[in-house]
């Protein structure tokens, strides 16, 4: 983690920032999602927008993943534990971040801007339509970040991917 | 390539479906032939109603969105007057699109290429240097070619490029009665499509997204996981969804009550019932008011019938189901477009339709728990077909248990292929099948094959 030094518990600057993304990403790429799930806060967001301009974390219009403390829970459950044909075989993933910016903390809340390109592909048997093709999706992303138990944790993450109102494939691999 | 409109079909349609006492099998071709698809385009998609929109995508003169019949790009439009227009995207000048958003509200559109514009009702309007160009007595069309026919049931909007087609009620037959059921679960009997849709595309035949939305049969295989997501978290997630608070043995086994229709249009019906014993709670929960108001306007009966799972298709490009509009878009033989819009009941509490959405969003949409699982197997199917080596698809499940209701429509066990294969019963028809065989002469079976061969 990037433990903040003792002189400054309330910002991060951006290299502390960014490795906390880069962190975040490791651990979807890795499938330790369980880790992953350690990275938010209680009552946190975990949030695909459609509508990009909703105002954060109102639930008034479609998501692409609208996801609070349960459900992201269920995502990680159905992930790892179940039998589904959307992942079956899985997604390799790549989560590459960059762009990272800090706005000055408000109310013990730094938000985080980042760009997120995530490059996903299903192999198996390549010959096999769906498999073996690589996908690459590009979004803007807010992470805002606060102070819980002596850790930056997230209190929300918003992707705002550029295809998020136009026809998406599956989407059942982590974002 | 093959002009639009063949006076004489490519395929023998009757050929590519095998009917008997105990049978019913349909032919691969029927999936991956694309002979057989631009005759569906021709037979179906330009024959018969087709879902366009929703009114309340329209709600005030000037609003449009853009929608396709078939294969064919249209602009649904609202004019000064209130009326909705179906007009073709396609300037009828050299051809381009008018219209390159998805929806919006406009007083005109303006072809780009040379600046001719038509008005909100699709009238041409003006010719860009018109004087001297053309002569006085220039035979200017009257604007934008417009659908043959437009008619709407409780908002849908379809059209038909059929000017004969038999009125929409008379082909919605009984699956209106469906319709009618989810939509009044609105306490003012209509339904509001205020959100984003879900739009997604798989390599596959338009017929599987057809076939499985009122399918009772896979379930327990494909949405295995969303059961074991129900069992491990049903009680903490809330409302969102059925089968709150039970194992997945016991919703495998709600799910095997019930029952599945077969529409004479080709419509289906997928329905499992809800607890009776659940409805006290409902007018003790925190929507007591709305659901007293139903109560009292429709009667205990046929509110336990309203507030049971209802999937209805509508052949051949819409699906009515858990609270959205589904909107099939063939667009090559094995691609298609599926967009799922969640609608709001209107006059519903704020709080109701919250809950509702956030139901969908769980087992809806290409992130979701469920219907990411049913595409995969679109696609599954698609690739499976291309071992052509195997002729026929077995759709003889309830085959001997189902029966004929009204005269006209079918019902059987809510895991039975009745639906599908009224669907079919409704292919051969439109795609020009003269006579359906009540049993499967070797001949007939030889001749399918080499039809199939020919693909």
């Amino acid at each position: 983690m990037s433990a903040p030094t003792a002189g400054d518990l309330t910002t991060l600057d951006v290299a502390a920032a960014a490795a906390f993304l880069h962190r975040e990403a490791r651990l979807l790429d890795e499938r330790r999602l369980d880790e992953w799930l350690g990275l938010f806060a209680p009552d946190a967001l975990y949030w695909l927008p459609i509508n990009a301009d909703a105002e954060p974390g109102t639930h008034r219009d479609t998501s692409l993943i609208f996801d609070g403390d349960v459900r992201r829970r269920e995502r990680v459950y159905r992930l790892l534990s179940t039998p589904l044909p959307s992942q079956n075989p899985p997604s390799r993933t790549l989560h590459a971040v960059s762009n990272v910016e800090v706005e000055p903390a408000a109310d013990g809340v730094v938000r985080v801007y980042s760009n997120q390109l995530v490059v996903e592909v299903r192999t198996g048997d390549h010959t096999q339509r769906g498999l073996g093709t690589q996908n690459i999706f590009a979004g803007h992303c807010t992470h805002d970040l606060v102070r819980h138990e002596g850790e930056w944790r997230i209190r929300m993450k918003k992707l705002v991917l550029l295809t998020r109102d136009a026809a998406v494939p599956n989407l059942t691999f982590m974002l | 390539m093959t002009s639009p409109s063949r006076p004489v079909a490519e395929i023998d349609a009757e050929n590519l479906v095998l009917q008997g006492p105990k049978t019913f099998r349909v032919h691969g071709s029927v999936y991956t032939d694309e002979a057989v698809f631009r005759e569906e385009m021709q037979r179906i998609y330009s024959s018969t109603w087709v879902f366009v929109a929703h009114e309340s995508q329209l709600p005030h003169p000037g609003d449009y969105k853009t929608s396709h019949i078939g294969l064919q790009p249209v602009i649904v439009s609202r004019s000064e007057d209130g009326a909705v227009h179906v007009l073709f995207n396609r300037c009828v000048h050299r051809a381009a699109v008018v219209c390159r958003m998805d929806k919006g509200t406009a007083n005109y559109f303006r072809c780009p290429y040379h600046g001719w514009v038509y008005g909100n009702d699709g009238r041409l309007t003006g010719i860009s240097q018109r004087g001297g160009g053309y002569d006085d007595d220039f035979d200017a069309p009257e604007g934008l070619k417009r659908a043959a026919r437009v008619e709407s049931y409780r908002g849908l909007v379809f059209a038909s490029l059929n000017p004969d087609v038999p009125p929409l009620t008379e082909h919605l037959g009984n699956a209106r009665h469906w319709i009618d059921r989810q939509f009044d679960r609105s306490p003012e009997g209509s339904i509001d499509l205020r959100y984003a849709p879900h739009v997604s595309q798989y390599e596959g035949n338009w017929k599987f997204q057809a076939e499985n939305t009122v399918d009772g049969y896979h379930g327990d295989h494909v949405h295995e996981s969303f059961w074991m997501v129900q069992e491990q978290f049903g009680r903490e997630s809330g409302t969102h969804g059925a089968y709150t608070q039970s194992s997945v043995r016991d919703i495998k086994k709600m799910r095997r009550q019930g029952q599945v229709m077969g529409f004479e249009g080709g419509h289906g019906l997928w329905n499992t019932p809800f607890d009776p014993a659940a409805l006290d709670g409902l007018l003790a929960g925190p929507h007591a008011d709305y659901y007293q108001t139903l109560l009292d306007r429709h009667g205990r009966d046929e509110l336990l019938v309203m507030l049971s799972n209802i999937n209805v298709y509508v052949f051949p490009n819409l699906g009515v189901l858990h609270g959205q509009l589904r909107v099939i878009r063939p667009m090559t033989v094995e691609r298609t477009e599926v967009a799922l819009y969640p609608f709001a009941l209107s006059g519903a509490p704020d709080a109701l339709n919250e809950e509702r959405l956030a139901g969908y969003e769980r087992f809806f949409g290409p992130s979701s728990f469920g219907s990411p699982d049913d595409v995969e197997i679109f696609a599954l199917n698609q690739e499976g077909l291309q071992a052509g080596a195997v002729d026929w698809l077995i759709l003889e499940r309830g085959i001997s248990r189902e029966k004929v209701v009204d005269d006209v429509d079918r019902t059987s066990h809510v895991t039975d292929e009745t639906p599908q294969r009224q669907f079919y019963r409704r292919w051969l028809r439109a795609m020009g099948a003269s006579a359906v065989p009540d049993t499967v002469p070797e001949p007939l079976r030889a001749q399918a094959r080499v039809a199939g061969a020919q693909a």
